[in-house]
């Protein structure tokens, strides 16, 4: 009897601690959104909807949006199967340039492009030679091209698998039905890939959404308002009922993003038909020399343009005595970069970032893993809630996240202020990566494998030492490196709620930017993305072996061990496959 | 058309697909292509359909090319219909659409009523002429594989090209779908090519049966040929699970073992009567139990199989098989003399 009051007891704990972390700063941010001098209204909506800025800032946020989808689409779209179809070589470089964006933070994409395209640049002065006039960064167009950019690794990796998920029978079927590529192209595989496709947009598009970096660094000095940076506008203005402005604000930006992460949960359900089928990775059209030479170089150059490029330009620009002049030896120096090494604040947002970054991964290992289990093995109607709560504070925009999270941690004493709530809003935001990652790792796991262990008279603590976390740690880690990097190289939270001593790399690089110290700016992100490609390039060599290669190494000495009858006898057995 | 396939090899980096196959396909036969995993047999197919380039030699429609080395008419425009081993059915389209789906291609030239036509045909010749408004995903196994086949000869393509068709289904379902490809054979008198590791396919619906092994043909001859007259060790072995005695050959007599037996009226091909050898089927040896001539040996293994029952015989340091009636029961571990019945069937060959 006590033991059923005790598991109630601790479930009913439980549920609160889910509550008032996950539920009740969402909660906050409504109440916030509707309380008004004259009490509980909808008075916050209509002043807003009533005035210009609304009502553009709503519609640029629309029109970045769908303008960038459709540039990640198509040009994500077009490199996954140029990837996964055809016969160009090179593949590991294209797909690591598409990558790019995903790897280096899109504040420093947006400020590379920022460099590439400097008024006096090299590339405007060529430009205007030919009397084409200059082109702008700080405009519309410019954000919804950078943005685009940014988001094409999104739409990139989930339409290249499904492209290669598609049974290459299904193709040839309708080649000997008398079609030619083009027609198969057209009609079975782009309608197979086309809930991968759809999918991968949708993404992108909540990705536009979300993004602060790009309209903050390009929109906010040249004046064009989406609503992720009116709402830091607005929050941080400290005008009269600025803060349930931006907390209605933020209701409505929330509204379009959950309802397109909804959508897009039905698109995955939709794609579910080939999710088991096995990858197939050979090369399905072949072009002709001439055009896979074309078609190689070709998006190699519009990929290196999009990037790799503006990095190097933004590189150099950060040895310039003056931004925005030629690098010349007369003109080079490395000031920029000592005070990058030299200056306290600098040092402190470094030290600020890897510390959240190591905490938030540490936290999220252990309840993120802890939840993955309760989920698959004992299939806890409680890690479920969880699951989705975190999956909430996740679809949230990070700035309306940050919001919410001051309105809620206020209340707290000693919690505001200091680097205790970017850790709070940290992992509020990533657990439910490491949750999915987790449970990916546990779904490997097979039941009969932990139960083989207790069969042969292994202990809980054991079995977990010996087959459950060899297991799992490659995936465990893998998740968890990636909220690493994200939540080093993080902006949109920490630019609303770090104060003075908690500074992170993100803001540092803002505050530089926004403060008209391009050159310390570009120093930084040129360090940062040293760090970034560092880190990747450790992680790659110290990963061991993929199951697949080991399996397939396994099988190429089998298969010559035990069956040489199936190959050419004179055929050395290490090659027969 | 009968197709010409001269010199064909295909290679894979290192690996030899196909090592040197000529062979002539007559119009409107039906060629089984046999062999296990990896001798190369999907490869011809995938050459033969366009799929793939060969690395040397060429296929020719009769005087047509099709094939070379850097020649290849598209697949598209060879006159061909395939039949695959996953159905490869497109999850988006009825079974009406699928078999609309080859006449509506720049290679059909039926007029709009000619095409109702056939494929009002080709589902009611595959039974389907009430699931038209199915999709892939609402049909059973055999149902899926019929609309394959629909597929595969609505437009009247003069070669039919069959990848397995038969092994992704269950047993039972294999045997009554081996009738309707029969039937399909019969009343198209299209080209059937058919590739299949199962010889009991090929015996049963093949005019000719293509052995390979290792990208080379190993026998090419009617399944009654192929079943009795086996030219090689492999073909002896993979087909007709022939038990191959060790021995000598004095004209059409073979002496087993060291005059243990003498089989009369024997025959053999060339490359057995000089490594010393002859192929005797699991159903031609009898096991008797009194002494005399006759392979001694000992019961291994017992399987009764209901029609018949299989026997492991170990004699010397040979095991052989031996299918014998349901009636002849011994137990194991019994010792026997193998003895080959007289030879009153199989098809005499000049060899």
């Amino acid at each position: 009897m006590t033991e059923k009051i005790l598991s109630i007891t601790r479930k009913a704990v439980f549920f609160l601690i889910v509550c008032f972390v996950f539920v009740l700063p969402i909660i906050s941010l409504l109440q916030m959104s509707f309380t008004t001098d004259g009490g509980f209204s909808f008075g916050n909506y209509a002043e807003l909807l009533q005035e210009d800025r609304t009502i553009e800032a709503i519609k640029n946020t629309l029109i970045i949006s769908i303008g960038s989808t459709l540039i990640a689409t198509i040009a994500g779209s077009f490199f996954a199967y140029l990837v996964a179809y055809t016969n160009i070589k090179r593949k590991w470089l294209l797909e690591l340039l598409v990558l790019a964006p995903y790897i280096i933070p899109s504040y420093i994409i947006t400020l590379s492009w920022s460099s590439f395209l400097m008024r006096r640049g090299t590339v405007n002065t060529i430009l205007q030679q030919f009397g084409i006039p200059a082109i702008d960064i700080y405009t519309l167009p410019g954000i919804v091209l950078v943005m685009g950019i940014c988001n094409i690794p999104v739409v990139y990796l989930l339409t290249v698998n499904m492209f290669r998920k598609i049974p290459r029978d299904m193709e040839w079927a309708a080649r000997a039905a008398g079609r030619t590529q083009w027609e198969v192209i057209r009609k079975i595989t782009l309608v197979q890939a086309m809930p991968a496709i759809a999918g991968g947009s949708i993404l992108a598009f909540l990705a536009a959404i979300d993004n602060f970096s790009v309209p903050a660094f390009l929109g906010i000095s040249s004046g064009i308002p989406v609503l992720s940076t009116y709402i830091y506008e607005k929050a941080i203005s400290f005008g009269p009922a600025s803060f349930n402005l931006a907390a209605a604000l933020s209701v409505i930006l929330s509204i379009i993003a959950i309802g397109g992460t909804i959508l897009q949960g039905k698109m995955i359900k939709k794609n579910s038909g080939l999710e088991s089928v096995k990858e197939d990775r050979a090369v399905r059209v072949y072009l002709s020399t001439g055009k896979r030479r074309l078609a190689e170089w070709g998006s190699l150059a519009v990929l290196a343009s999009f990037t790799v490029i503006p990095v190097v330009s933004m590189i150099l620009s950060a040895f310039c005595k003056s931004y925005g002049t030629k690098l010349r030896p007369e003109n080079f120096t490395l000031r920029n970069f000592q005070f990058v090494f030299t200056n306290d604040g600098v040092r402190s947002a470094v030290i600020n970032s890897l510390l959240l970054a190591a905490v938030t991964c540490v936290i999220c290992i252990i309840i993120g893993t802890a939840i993955a289990y309760m989920k698959v093995r004992r299939n806890s109607a409680a890690a479920r809630m969880m699951e989705s709560a975190a999956s909430l504070t996740y679809a949230l925009p990070g700035i309306v996240l940050a919001l919410a999270m001051i309105f809620h941690w206020t209340k707290v004493p000693g919690i505001y202020g200091t680097i205790k709530i970017l850790i709070i809003a940290y992992a509020t935001r990533y657990l439910v990566l490491q949750i999915k990652g987790s449970t990916t790792a546990m779904l490997s796991v097979e039941p009969a494998l932990e139960e083989a262990g207790q069969v042969c008279g292994a202990g809980k603590a054991v079995i977990w030492k010996r087959i459950m976390i060899p297991m799992m740690t490659k995936q465990v880690l893998s998740s968890s490196f990636l909220i690493f990097v994200a939540a080093m190289t993080e902006l949109t939270l920490s630019s609303m709620l770090a104060s003075a001593g908690t500074k992170t790399i993100g803001l540092t690089i803002f505050n530089l930017q926004q403060g008209g110290d391009y050159s310390s700016s570009a120093a930084m992100s040129a360090v940062i993305v040293f760090i970034v490609f560092a880190a990747y390039a450790l992680s790659a060599c110290l990963k061991p072996k993929t199951d697949e290669e080991m399996a397939k190494a396994a099988k190429a000495k089998n298969k010559g061990e035990t069956d040489p009858s199936m190959f050419p006898k004179d055929a050395p057995s290490g090659q027969a496959a | 058309m009968s197709l010409k396939i001269e010199h064909l090899t295909k290679k894979f980096g290192d690996f030899t697909a196909l090592n040197d196959v000529s062979l002539e396909i007559r119009d409107g036969e039906f060629l089984a292509i046999l062999g296990p995993s990896g001798c190369g047999k999907t490869t011809l197919l995938r050459i033969i359909g366009g799929f793939e380039a060969p690395t040397e030699g060429t296929v020719k429609s009769g005087d047509e090319l099709l094939s070379s080395s850097d020649f290849n008419v598209p697949v598209e425009k060879r006159n061909l219909g395939m039949v695959f081993q996953s159905f490869a059915l497109w999850p988006h389209m009825t079974v009406r659409e699928h078999v609309e789906f080859p006449l509506d291609s720049k290679r059909c030239t039926m007029t709009p009523a000619e095409k109702k036509e056939a494929a009002d045909k080709a589902i009611e010749a595959v039974g389907l002429s009430t699931m038209e408004k199915r999709y892939p995903g609402e049909l059973s196994g055999g149902q899926k594989q019929r609309v394959a086949l629909a597929r595969a000869i609505v437009a009247k393509p003069s070669i039919l090209l069959m990848d397995e068709p038969l092994s992704a289904l269950d047993a039972e379902l294999k045997i009554s779908m081996r009738r309707e490809i029969q039937n399909i054979h019969k009343m198209t008198g299209a080209t059937i090519i058919y590739v299949t590791h199962d010889q009991s396919e090929a015996l049963s619906m093949a005019d000719r049966i293509l052995i390979m092994k290792n990208g080379k043909i190993e026998q090419l001859d009617t399944p009654q040929q192929v079943y009795c007259n086996p030219q090689t060790e492999f073909a002896a072995t993979f087909v007709s699970k022939c038990n191959l005695v060790r021995g000598k050959w004095e004209e059409n007599r073979f002496i087993a073992g060291d005059n243990l037996d003498v089989y009369e009226n024997a025959s053999a091909s060339r490359e057995f009567i000089l490594k010393g050898l002859c192929p005797v089927r699991p159903e031609e040896f009898e096991i008797r139990q009194e002494e005399g001539r006759g392979l001694p040996g000992t019961i291994m293994n017992r399987q009764y199989n209901g029609r018949e029952i299989h026997y492991t015989v170990k004699s010397g340091n040979n095991l052989y098989t031996v299918y014998t009636g349901q009636d002849q029961v011994y137990p194991e571990g019994e010792m026997i003399y193998l003895r080959k019945k007289a030879n009153d069937y199989g098809v005499k060959t000049a060899s």
